[in-house]
């Protein structure tokens, strides 16, 4: 494997000019310890988590709930699976049970099923102190995490909660804009027709405003702070 | 008309909060441009931006073509508007056609120009802004100040009550308490939206994507929550590929705030879509179910179709002319009436909203080129003014004032001179003690009230030169002395030094008598009839006796001689032929100097501290800014820089006639950044700029003493 332990700096640097907190992790164990020393400071009880294969690999929803924090997955396919506990039920059970969380009854269609999803999960974004994304890479040039995605749930779980903490491949960073391009072009749509992913984000720092007198604000709309978790193992 | 604009010019220059605001912006932004631009190559960077944005124009009508297909196979509805109303009309159907009472939008240039808030708001359906700048202007009903920076006009307080009024609470005036406020407020109204609305930065062809770039994180807000979607895009953002809209992300937010990239940049590339729940797909997932793309042109399409405008249609939105305008750092972008402020903006208020108005405001452009020297697109935008105005007054004819002072006096050499002679007979009244006019009755009163005027010479250069021979001969370069008319009829000691200085250098100067005001004046008002005939005219005067060099101390005048002249005479073959070969020989003092070397015993007069100011057509109109410098300390000077050395100094060339209390303004910075240096000598390198300079100094009875640098180095100052 190609050693890119220069690039890794490099988007570091990148990314702590842009006001994010970049923590390099050289194990499994620094990482988990990191998500919930964060938890634990900031008093947070109830996280929100878009698909995240390093997450997996950190076993980290169970050791949060093993640590008193709710944990939402926030995509509809595994937000359904976790309201089944991970049973292979049929949509009238399904809908059974997304009645009893919403408190009012929700027919058993795809679409019904959809619009409560959609509308329960907006208050757990809100409601959410943390909110655990993946990138697919970063970019070195200018500190960006760039994710890409079709359902939209990684962008909501990204900027409505309070805190938001990215986790990265270290192995998955690009060099520049024009390498992002080429890794980009390379990714399929995904949903017939497309040509890309519905949704790419460019993320690049604490969002901010200069729009209130007196200096550039952060907290602007979205979250107070960025972390950017980098799993070098 | 006129009238009107200085009423508003007055009002803006004498408000305190603005312009308290506009020093802290021009500031920030000065400090982010400095940010913005480390680290890169921007010539070529924008070399590179401009040719994609060449080439995406010129393919314009297949790149629609293939944005649409792209994006209607992801899911996107498009539709075209050819204008403002179609636009309205289409998006207030939708609304009302999907019960819509309730829409969020973003921030977008474009959206203001057509007007589509107030069409919905009219039609009974509630908009919010969701950018905090753009909010703060629509709860106060004002126009924005900037386009990037709406709300730079309004203090904490007046955001606060603003606030306090909406949300029927006490909002504190403290910046994170307000903030926090502000925010909680924008929240709610994400909640219950039916429609979103943003614009687009970039529209990408081969994929169908639209680019979205915010700092707020709004933006991402917007173009997710609502189940309905509309993005309003000009056909001029649309790009070939990610590789193009790249050349774009370079340099946008560099421009605009300094930063390297917008905290959110966001592609969305038609209808999302959720994994499968008991095997059954999720359209939209948790994003918009529908996405209606306007492609809107209002007037581009005429704009791609002229060859003089074209290039307008390159303007990525970044702001970054109107944070270097000097016009706009004394006084906002409120003044320019419509949307878009500032150069680029009077051409683009041309075209979308209102021509007449367009070259009215044309006339505050005093052709400092700051705009020209940080535009990411490379666009020339004083050049764009300047056809502009010329293309108006072809059309419309000059106004009696301009007609009288160009087409029948200054077009003509000779008349030109003895109106001068006869008003240097008639200022005898008007002239103090020190041969300053302090004060002129109406109507150019307001210009004595911005600078002391020199008074004119009844002895003028050519007169004085009359006599004149080099004392070096044979093999020695010859050098023809153009002057300018601010030498030759206020400053002919000036004149006389650089011949003086001339000779130090072992060269045969000489001054062509035949030589006539260079035609700037008319030029740059849209009089290009009496700059050609000026053109010629001096062509000839400077050709005949066939000088190795023609050597100015006005820069504003070597650009003409040197640039102008050739595009003026490319209707003619001949005489372009011989506009090319004077061009070759122009050089300004300093670099002919610097070319020549060393000359014979030039030396401080005093040894002392000078500053210099750079004047604009110098340094930016023909690159030189280091020549200058190096003469003065090589003389023995030592040079202390001033804050914004290369800010123009207010003459503006007709701008000063027209718009005296804006130059005035402009001027005051000036003098400022000069005293602030401490020194008793500013040097400069441009007649003009003398004039200006010692004006104002002279009006504060100040006795810092301005230098033209052919004056310093000849030592007799």
């Amino acid at each position: 494997m190609v050693d890119n332990s220069e690039l890794l700096e490099r988007f570091k640097t990148e990314a702590t000019l842009t006001g994010a907190q970049v923590i390099l992790a050289g194990s499994v164990e620094e990482a988990t310890e990191y998500v919930l020393k964060l938890v634990s400071d900031k008093d947070i009880k109830v996280v929100v988590k878009s698909g995240s294969p390093i997450a997996d690999r950190l076993g980290l929803t169970a050791r949060l709930e093993a640590a008193g924090v709710k944990v939402t997955e926030t995509s509809i396919t595994q937000w359904a699976a976790q309201m089944a506990r991970g049973k292979d039920v049929p949509i009238d059970e399904l809908a059974e049970l997304i009645s009893a969380a919403a408190g009012e009854q929700v027919p058993a269609e795809p679409e019904a099923i959809l619009q409560a999803a959609r509308r329960i999960l907006k208050d757990v974004y809100r409601g959410a102190g943390l909110g655990i994304t993946e990138a697919d890479f970063g970019i070195a040039e200018t500190g960006t995490l760039v994710t890409l995605e079709n359902e939209g749930n990684a962008r909501l779980a990204a900027i409505l909660p309070k805190l938001h903490l990215t986790l990265l491949d270290g192995s998955r960073i690009a060099g520049s804009l024009a390498d992002a391009a080429e890794l980009i072009k390379g990714s399929s749509g995904g949903i017939p027709g497309h040509k890309l992913p519905a949704f790419i984000t460019y993320l690049s720092g604490r969002n901010t405003t200069a729009d209130i007198p007196g200096a550039i604000f952060s907290r602007a709309q979205g979250p107070a702070e960025e972390h950017i978790l980098i799993l070098k193992a | 008309m006129a009238s009107k604009l200085r009423k508003q010019i007055r009002r803006a220059l004498a408000d305190d909060t603005l312009q308290a605001a506009l020093s802290r912006f021009t500031m920030l932004t000065r400090f982010g441009r400095q940010m913005g631009m480390t680290g890169i190559d921007f010539e070529a960077l924008r070399q590179d931006l401009h040719e994609r944005k060449k080439k995406a124009i010129d393919d314009l009508p297949a790149l629609v073509r293939q944005f649409k297909e792209n994006a209607a196979a992801s899911g996107a509805v498009i539709f075209e508007a050819e204008n403002a109303g179609k636009a309205n009309d289409y998006i207030a159907g939708l609304a009302r056609e999907r019960g819509v009472k309730h829409i969020i939008k973003s921030k977008s240039m474009l959206t203001e120009e057509i007007g589509l808030r107030h069409h919905l708001e009219h039609r009974g359906i509630r908009v919010d802004e969701t950018d905090i700048g753009e909010r703060i202007v629509q709860l106060a009903g004002e126009k924005p100040a900037h386009i990037v920076g709406p709300a730079i006009h309004k203090t904490a307080e007046q955001i606060a009550s603003l606030f306090s009024k909406l949300l029927g609470e006490q909002v504190s005036s403290d910046s994170q308490p307000l903030l926090n406020t502000v925010r909680r407020s924008l929240r709610q109204s994400y909640l219950d939206a039916g429609m979103g609305i943003s614009g687009a930065n970039i529209a990408i062809a081969d994929t169908g994507t639209i680019v979205i770039l915010t700092n707020e994180g709004n933006g991402q807000l917007v173009t997710t929550l609502p189940p309905l979607q509309v993005a309003v895009v000009g056909i001029e953002k649309i790009m070939h590929s990610f590789v193009d809209a790249n050349a774009v992300l370079r340099l946008l937010s560099r421009s605009c705030v300094g930063t390297k990239m917008t905290n959110y940049t966001s592609f969305i590339t038609g209808i999302g879509r959720a994994g499968e729940v008991c095997g059954m797909p999720l359209p939209g997932g948790q994003g918009p179910r529908e996405l209606h793309i306007v492609l809107v042109d209002n007037g581009r399409s005429r704009m791609r179709d002229s060859d003089d405008f074209r290039e307008a249609l390159y303007c990525i939105k970044c702001g970054a002319c109107l944070n270097v305008c000097p016009v706009f750092a004394s006084l906002s972008g409120q003044i320019y009436g419509h949307v878009y402020q500032g150069g680029i903006g009077t051409i683009l208020t041309a075209f979308y909203h209102d021509r007449e108005r367009s070259c009215e405001l044309a006339e505050m452009c005093l052709g400092c080129m700051s705009c020209k020297s940080v535009c990411p697109a490379g666009i020339d935008i004083p050049g764009l003014i300047r056809r502009m105005r010329t293309q108006y007054v072809r059309e419309k004819g000059l106004g009696a004032g301009k007609k009288l002072a160009y087409g029948t006096i200054l077009k003509h050499p000779a008349r030109l001179e003895r109106v001068v002679r006869a008003c240097a007979k008639l200022q005898g009244p008007f002239l103090d003690a020190d041969s300053m006019i302090r004060s002129l009755p109406y109507p150019l009163r307001s210009i004595t009230n911005t600078i002391s005027l020199p008074g004119l010479q009844t002895i003028l250069l050519g007169d004085r030169l009359t006599a004149y021979k080099s004392p070096v001969a044979g093999n020695a370069p010859k050098v023809a002395f153009y002057s300018g008319c601010v030498t030759s009829f206020a400053y002919p000691g000036l004149g006389e030094d650089v011949m003086r200085l001339l000779e130090r250098y072992d060269v045969a100067p000489y001054y062509p008598q035949d030589q006539a005001c260079c035609g700037a004046p008319a030029y740059f008002a849209g009089d290009s009839g009496a700059a050609l005939a000026l053109a010629r005219h001096n062509i000839e005067a400077l050709s005949g006796q066939e000088p190795d060099y023609v050597v100015t101390v006005c820069p504003g005048c070597a650009v003409m001689l040197k640039k102008e002249f050739l595009s003026l005479t490319a209707g003619e073959p001949d005489l372009h032929e011989r506009a090319m070969r004077l061009s070759g020989k122009v050089r300004d003092l300093s670099q002919l100097l610097s070319e020549l070397g060393p000359g014979r015993g030039i030396k401080a007069a005093a040894v002392g501290k000078v500053t210099y100011h750079d004047p604009c057509h110098l340094k930016r109109g023909l690159g030189i800014s280091a020549e200058p410098r190096k003469l003065i300390e090589a003389a023995g000077y030592e040079l202390v820089e001033m804050n914004d050395a290369d800010a123009c100094c207010g003459f503006g060339g007709d701008t000063l006639l027209a718009h005296p209390e804006l130059c005035g303004s402009i001027l005051q910075r000036k003098l400022a950044n000069i005293e602030a240096t401490g020194v008793e000598t500013v040097v400069t390198a441009c007649a003009p700029c003398v004039l200006q300079l010692r004006g104002g100094l002279h009006k504060k009875g100040s006795p810092i003493r301005v230098a033209h640098i052919a004056e310093l180095l000849a030592g007799q100052f």
